[in-house]
């Protein structure tokens, strides 16, 4: 197939060493398309998707940061229950990846940012957080990773900007892989299901205040 | 041979002066304003030719649409299941990490057959086989460091075992930033939700990996994220893998570190990369028969 100028493929106009008087054609064209408010083409391209939030994605990344802060907040509540003892950096990684996902959100959503946990979903999860038996709190801490991947996978498959896309994207692979590391901790090295399978149920957001 | 003539080069205050540099940019301007007047618009940008070398051909147009990357998508998974066939032919792997190469080669396939699923619900053409430019290019040389090819002097590796799973590891790892660099390509959320949950189960054979390679806690999380650093000489200069390399899922190339050692006490390295634009599946291209 040889490209040929003003050839429509698949909706794509392609032109070729564009002179002066195709862009000037060009421009008197769009203009008129502007002006009467029409498309010059009936068979456009598709449309890209954005890349900023929407403002219907600003309220879905608020409830990831929080969801975010949330899980940092339960970490630290087993560390201070000495779970992670003088040694273990599981924990406190965990801690501090989930602390490093809500800055990122954070700083994509500016002043929109709430900058604080969900108190209801850290007091309906912290019972497995408050003890220093760490097998226990790896079997908790698995059970918010599953979900904060089922959420952030549910989240993906809603936001309409590739900049909040991507950013949950990258939340959730790491969390993906904390999920791994959580049930070898518990002592399930052994168990493919628990090792690769995710069961859990996606949060759902309810309305955010800020 | 051409000689250089001092003699001949203008007074070095004439060509500096103000009237000089305007009369030199009005001798461009001018010039360029006639070359543009005399060419037709088809040929003013192409570059001149020297010689009878053939007229080059241009490549024909592609789009790369969300057909074409969850095709992309379906042979990398074709990919892995012919890299796993490869290792497991070797016949050195056993225990628990033959375990795992038979449930990551029973993913990889439920991964194609829904990537192909959902190619189809894109308007594609499924395609379901091995992705033959990464196979020639990237998964070839791995494999003949471990096996060896006397041919090319490339002895066979001094611990395939080890190889196979730094192999697996890389394969793995790219795997999942491949889909997640999907998901700021693919236009479709629906279709990056979809993609997104399979580039998590990805990553998680990676994190399985790791561990069962560079041991337990070890294995769990990289030095790099308690602030210290890794030797590159340590471990005989063969990196070790981490369950949790970073804080955020990576789409950066992965190093490979295989082989046996050569006379300068290095081993062969390879980066593996996410596909590019030469190892998509367009439109058009179909399976061997």
């Amino acid at each position: 197939m040889t490209a040929t100028s003003g050839k429509i493929v698949k909706g794509h106009r392609l032109v070729e060493n564009p002179s002066r008087r195709r862009v000037l054609a060009a421009g008197t064209l769009g203009a008129a398309s502007a002006l009467s408010g029409r498309r010059a083409s009936a068979s456009a391209p598709p449309t890209s998707p954005p890349a900023r939030p929407t403002d219907a994605d600003v309220e879905l990344l608020r409830f990831a940061e929080q969801l975010e802060l949330t899980a940092r907040d339960l970490y630290q509540l087993a560390i201070d229950e000495g779970a992670a003892g003088d040694r273990d950096l599981v924990l406190q990684t965990c801690r501090e990846n989930h602390q490093a996902a809500a800055d990122s959100l954070s700083a994509l959503l500016g002043t929109d940012a709430i900058g604080e946990r969900d108190d209801a979903l850290f007091e309906e999860m912290s019972g497995g957080f408050t003890t220093s038996d760490l097998p226990a709190v790896a079997e908790a801490g698995y059970a918010l990773e599953s979900a904060a991947v089922a959420t952030h996978a549910s989240l993906i498959g809603q936001l309409e900007g590739t900049d909040g896309a991507r950013t949950i994207a990258a939340i959730l692979m790491i969390e993906s892989r904390m999920c791994t590391v959580l049930a070898d901790l518990q002592g399930l090295g052994d168990n493919d299901a628990a090792l690769f399978d995710n069961g859990a149920v996606a949060l759902q957001p309810t309305t955010v205040e800020g | 041979m051409a000689s250089f003539d001092a003699r001949r080069l203008p007074p070095p205050r004439a060509a500096l002066t103000r009237r000089g540099l305007l009369r030199t940019g009005g001798m461009t301007v001018t010039f360029g304003a006639l070359v543009a007047a005399c060419g037709s618009g088809e040929e003013a940008a192409a570059p001149g030719r020297v010689g009878n070398a053939p007229v080059i051909t241009p490549p024909p147009p592609v789009d790369v649409d969300d057909a074409v990357l969850l095709r992309t998508a379906t042979s990398l998974e074709y990919t892995a299941i012919e890299v796993y066939a490869s290792a497991a032919a070797l016949g050195v792997l056993d225990g628990r990490a033959l375990e795992l190469v038979e449930r990551f080669v029973a993913d990889h396939q439920r991964h194609a057959d829904i990537t192909a699923e959902l190619t189809s619900q894109a308007g594609g053409e499924p395609y379901e086989c091995a992705n033959r430019w990464l196979m020639e290019r990237g998964v070839a040389p791995l494999l003949e460091q471990i096996a060896g090819n006397e041919a090319e002097g490339i002895p066979p590796s001094d611990d395939v075992a080890r190889d196979l799973l730094a192999i697996s590891y890389a394969f793995e790892s790219i795997a999942g930033a491949t889909y997640q660099k999907m998901v700021e390509q693919l236009t479709d959320p629906q279709l990056r939700q979809q993609i997104i949950i399979i580039g998590a189960e990805e990553v998680r054979h990676a994190a399985a990996v790791a561990i069962a390679r560079t041991g337990a806690p070890e294995g769990y999380v990289s030095p790099v994220l308690r602030g210290e650093e890794i030797d590159p000489a340590a471990n005989d200069g063969i990196p070790l893998m981490y369950a949790i390399p970073g804080q955020f899922g990576s789409v950066a190339p992965v190093e490979v570190v295989i082989g046996a050692e050569n006379d300068a006490g290095t081993r062969f390295t390879a980066s593996v990369q996410t596909p590019a634009d030469n190892a998509y599946i367009y439109e058009g291209m179909s399976c061997p028969a």
